[in-house]
């Protein structure tokens, strides 16, 4: 090669190099240290977008802090943001901002607005980890964000009337966010969705909740993998979406006589595998949701294992575990369209001649005192009394008024644990 | 020693007794006859408190029963019919029995025992030995007769009331018993004993109570009762009232 | 004092020879041990044993218990020419028949639970416990009535038997009827306390209040399983089951005092 073509191919190289360098140095952004005694809305205002903020230990005061370009907020053990109960703590209004390791509180109970922790609207790229919220209204309020991550946050809260008191995390219209590993208590709903989708709530615990430890509705295309929800006033509750995935959660010790393991109503086309409901009043409550998919969960020690309204239709039941429950499959009406199979019933006492592991009869798992209740409740207080086991037995031999096709066609004859 | 005053007993529809009023004096022996359902039974059971007359008095020893157990220490009981409860065996009835007699004793020390400061067994007559430890329900009509009878006399009561005592008995041990009793008579016990018997009776008693339907037909002395109707046998004597009452 | 306490020597030692009464013991012993085997859970195999012994032991108590005291009567005539008070018999008689029951069942229920460790929560096995001797004390005291009222030993067995239809069986099909017919009024209420009036439902629900029953029952649940857990609620139940005890006992004492022998 000429020396005059290698020459300019250093340059070019050198060139590029230099622009990669300047750029590398732009994005970088500036590093501030911030102490509690500085004026810290004075330091976003002064800050770059691509600056990172270090809070260092402290209380910061101050409410409705606005964050209006991308930032990265850090805070070291004991950096606190504390709102006073004035209104919102924290408003995020651009893309790209990350909040880790900061406390947040004092977000203020109000009943016209819905005061949160942290606020934000209309924003990509979210990032909010390591966190602790405590005693707020709302925690984390995101309306209208994509592609959000909460991840690894403490909420709680001292509610003590759902009417005075906010959620915990927030979704309003959002998408692709990223719910994972927090936990949540003392709020009115632990986790409320509304007009959410492709969200992913995993491995999160939300217990001692007012209300809902999760409430979502008009959220298609969710999932909801690895939670715990336990102690919340009224269980789980989910309506009105599409295409849910609901696997390997744990609902349990939801006692009360509205309280609900999980409560479906209009759920269609959705999938409700792998989890455990244990000593729920009601363990699952179907109502009006078509085209389930409920397997491989296990009823324990359940008031209601499963109630399955005559208004679903085309559910599958398969490879489920019942196990001392008082109850364990209620309905209303004589109508079913739903199969049942391969589910264990320890009630059942069946016999398996062919020994395929299967009973050689189908078994019916609604008890016609069940259905009794449904219609005189206080006559729930004969329960597990003679007169009622006998009822019981003729209305297996000879059913009358519960549905007869509502059967389990291959029960299983040893639990499968 | 015992005065039963308008004693009256009503079972159902039937009247057992109707105003019964007789003596049993001290240190004789009695004989208390009639026909089948003249009260003979249930008069003996008022005296001991098994039955509860309508009304009526009991008095021992001049004092009323008053429904007391422990009146009863003064009486040994020989039932009719030997009803014991199967699962004991001969022995645990006896020792049942003279523990419970025991323990009242303890409670009330001034009731007599008779004979003094002995303990009263039939054992000569009825070897209980190789029985005492046979269960009471395989045993023999007559064998439980004669558990019933050695029951009566170790009470060591003063008076014994016997509801038809050699009925079952075999001859022989038929005649030991009455033998028993001329011994006991002879000593000075009070016995009220009843039977179908009358030959015995004639043996055995000075005293007669002759119940009638319900009613005391006839009170008094045996011999009295003879002279009245001129009979030397009393089962004569007895048939001729019956035929009298018949016709 | 000892009078009572040789009449109970004998009388316990009767009952105890009974083949009825190991046979209780045997039965709800084999009963929990197999359901412990099949199912493994202390809470359930409690469960199912509190419904068998709701159903068996008052019937039990019922039936052997009528034909064990007119059988008696011999023993009663032996004892009652005694110089021993009929209350003395009655007490001996009574605890002779109702002791050896309580006993058998009570070891039968808590040996294979106890042996085998299965027991999560002791406070509900005390109080099946209780509630199973209760019954067998209060069966006792109502076969003790028959059998002292009625002369008649078939028709005392057939009362008996009848009165267990009707507090098993029958009770909870009039409540049922009951709510059915008064569906327009509020009836948790009313409803439960008719439950409480029978000493089977009481001691099932007594029990069933420290599983499932409190929650599912709704605002009346939750405020009778506050009221049985507090001291006053425990008092009021421990003072019914007294009561049903007492009372029938107290008839057969009435019937039994005037009787003739």
């Amino acid at each position: 090669m000429s020396r005059i073509v290698l020459l300019e191919r250093a340059r070019q190289v050198l060139l590029i190099f230099l622009l990669l360098a300047s750029c590398a140095l732009r994005a970088e952004g500036r590093s501030w240290r911030v102490r509690p005694s500085d004026n810290l809305p004075a330091v976003v205002k002064a800050s770059a977008a691509g600056d990172t903020l270090r809070l260092q230990s402290g209380v910061y005061h101050g409410d409705s802090l606005r964050i209006d370009h991308a930032l990265t907020l850090l805070g070291d053990a004991g950096a606190v943001l504390d709102g006073g109960g004035g209104g919102h703590v924290l408003m995020v209004r651009a893309h790209g901002v990350t909040v880790r390791g900061l406390v947040l509180r004092g977000a203020g109970t109000s009943y016209r607005s819905d005061h949160a922790a942290l606020l934000a609207e209309g924003v990509r790229a979210l990032v909010v980890e390591n966190c602790r919220f405590e005693d707020n209204y709302f925690g984390i309020y995101l309306a209208r964000c994509a592609g959000a991550r909460v991840k690894g946050n403490t909420l709680s809260s001292h509610g003590e009337r759902e009417s005075s008191s906010g959620n915990g995390i927030h979704l309003w219209h959002c998408r692709q966010v990223d719910i994972r590993d927090n936990s949540i208590q003392g709020h009115r709903d632990g986790i409320y969705l509304e007009f959410g989708r492709h969200l992913r709530i995993l491995g999160n615990h939300s217990r001692n909740n007012l209300r809902y430890g999760l409430h979502f509705m008009f959220s298609d295309s969710c999932q909801y993998v690895g939670n715990e929800f336990d102690g919340n006033g009224a269980g789980v509750a989910v309506m009105y979406s599409r295409s849910v995935e609901m696997r390997a959660n744990h609902f349990h010790d939801n006692w009360g006589p509205a309280s609900y393991g999980v409560l479906l109503k209009e759920i269609s086309d959705s999938v409700i595998m792998g989890n455990t409901f244990t000593r729920n009043t009601t363990g699952l409550h179907v109502e009006a949701s078509n085209r389930l998919q409920v397997g491989r969960n296990r009823f324990l020690r359940n008031g209601w294992a499963l109630r399955l309204m005559a208004n679903s239709s085309q559910g599958v039941y398969e490879d489920n575990v019942f196990e001392s429950n008082a109850f364990d499959v209620a309905t209303n009406g004589r109508q079913n369209d739903s199969r049942f199979q391969r589910n264990y019933w320890d009630r059942h006492r069946g016999y398996d001649l062919d020994r395929d592991g299967f009973a050689d009869e189908a078994y019916r798992p609604v008890s016609v005192f069940s259905h009794v209740v449904e219609d005189q409740s206080p006559a729930l207080v004969l329960l597990r009394g003679l007169f009622v086991d006998l009822l019981d037995a003729a209305e297996r031999a000879f059913p009358l008024l519960t549905p007869t096709s509502l059967q389990d066609t291959r029960p299983l004859m040893r639990s499968p644990l | 020693m015992i005065q039963v005053e308008q004693l009256a007993k009503r079972f159902g529809h039937v009247e057992a007794l109707k105003g019964v009023s007789v003596n049993v004096p001290r240190g004789q022996v009695s004989a208390l006859i009639g026909p089948n359902g003249s009260g003979k039974t249930t008069l003996m059971k008022c005296l001991l408190g098994l039955v509860r007359p309508d009304s009526g008095l009991v008095r021992l020893e001049g004092l009323p029963m008053d429904g007391d157990p422990l009146r009863r220490l003064w009486m040994g009981y020989m039932p009719q019919v030997p009803h014991y409860p199967d699962n004991l065996s001969v022995g645990e009835v006896l020792d049942l029995v003279a523990s419970v007699r025991l323990a009242a004793r303890l409670r009330c020390p001034h009731a007599p025992h008779w004979p003094q400061d002995e303990p009263e067994t039939l054992d000569g007559i009825f070897p209980m030995g190789e029985l005492l430890g046979r269960r009471l329900r395989g045993l023999s009509g007559g064998t439980l007769q004669r558990v019933g009878a050695e029951l009566a006399w170790r009470s060591g009561a003063p008076l014994l009331v016997l509801d038809e005592p050699t009925a079952g008995l075999d001859p022989v041990a038929s005649s030991h018993l009455k033998d028993r009793l001329l011994e006991d008579r002879a000593r000075g016990r009070t016995v009220l004993i009843s039977s179908h018997v009358l030959s015995d009776l004639q043996e055995l008693a000075e005293h007669l109570i002759f119940l009638l339907d319900g009613r005391v037909h006839y009170e008094g002395s045996l011999a009295g009762l003879l002279e009245q109707t001129g009979e030397p046998r009393l089962e004569r004597a007895v048939a001729r009232i019956m035929r009298q009452e018949a016709a | 004092m000892s009078q009572i306490l040789t009449i109970l020597r004998h009388t316990l030692r009767d009952g105890l020879r009974s083949r009825v009464v190991y046979g209780l013991g045997a039965f709800f012993a084999l009963a929990g041990w197999m359901m412990l085997r099949l199912g493994g859970d202390g809470g359930k195999a409690l469960l199912s044993l509190l419904s068998l012994s709701l159903a068996l032991v008052p019937l039990v108590s019922l039936t052997y218990g009528a034909s064990h005291l007119y059988q008696a009567r011999r023993f009663i005539g032996l004892m009652l020419a005694q110089p021993v008070p009929r209350h003395t018999v009655f007490l001996g008689l009574y605890a002779g028949l109702s002791l050896p029951l309580a006993l058998a069942w009570a070891v039968g229920v808590a040996l294979p639970l106890l042996a085998t460790g299965a027991v999560q929560d002791p406070q509900a096995l005390l109080l099946l416990l209780t509630a199973g001797v209760s019954l067998a004390l209060i069966f006792s005291a109502i076969a003790f009535w028959v059998s002292m009222a009625v002369e008649n030993r078939l028709k005392g067995l057939g009362l008996a038997i009848g009165s267990w239809l009707a507090l098993a069986i029958g009770w909870d099909g009039m409540v049922l009827m009951l709510s059915y017919q008064l569906a327009d009024y509020p009836l948790e209420g009313p409803v439960l306390a008719l439950c409480l009036a029978n000493p089977i439902d009481l001691a099932r629900i007594l029990v069933l209040l420290r599983f499932d029953l409190g929650a599912m029952m709704g605002y009346t649940g939750a405020v009778f399983r506050l009221f049985f857990q507090g001291n006053l609620g425990i008092a009021l139940a421990g003072l019914a089951l007294l009561l049903w005890v007492a009372l029938p006992l107290g008839m057969a004492w009435r019937a039994f005092s005037r009787k003739d022998f």
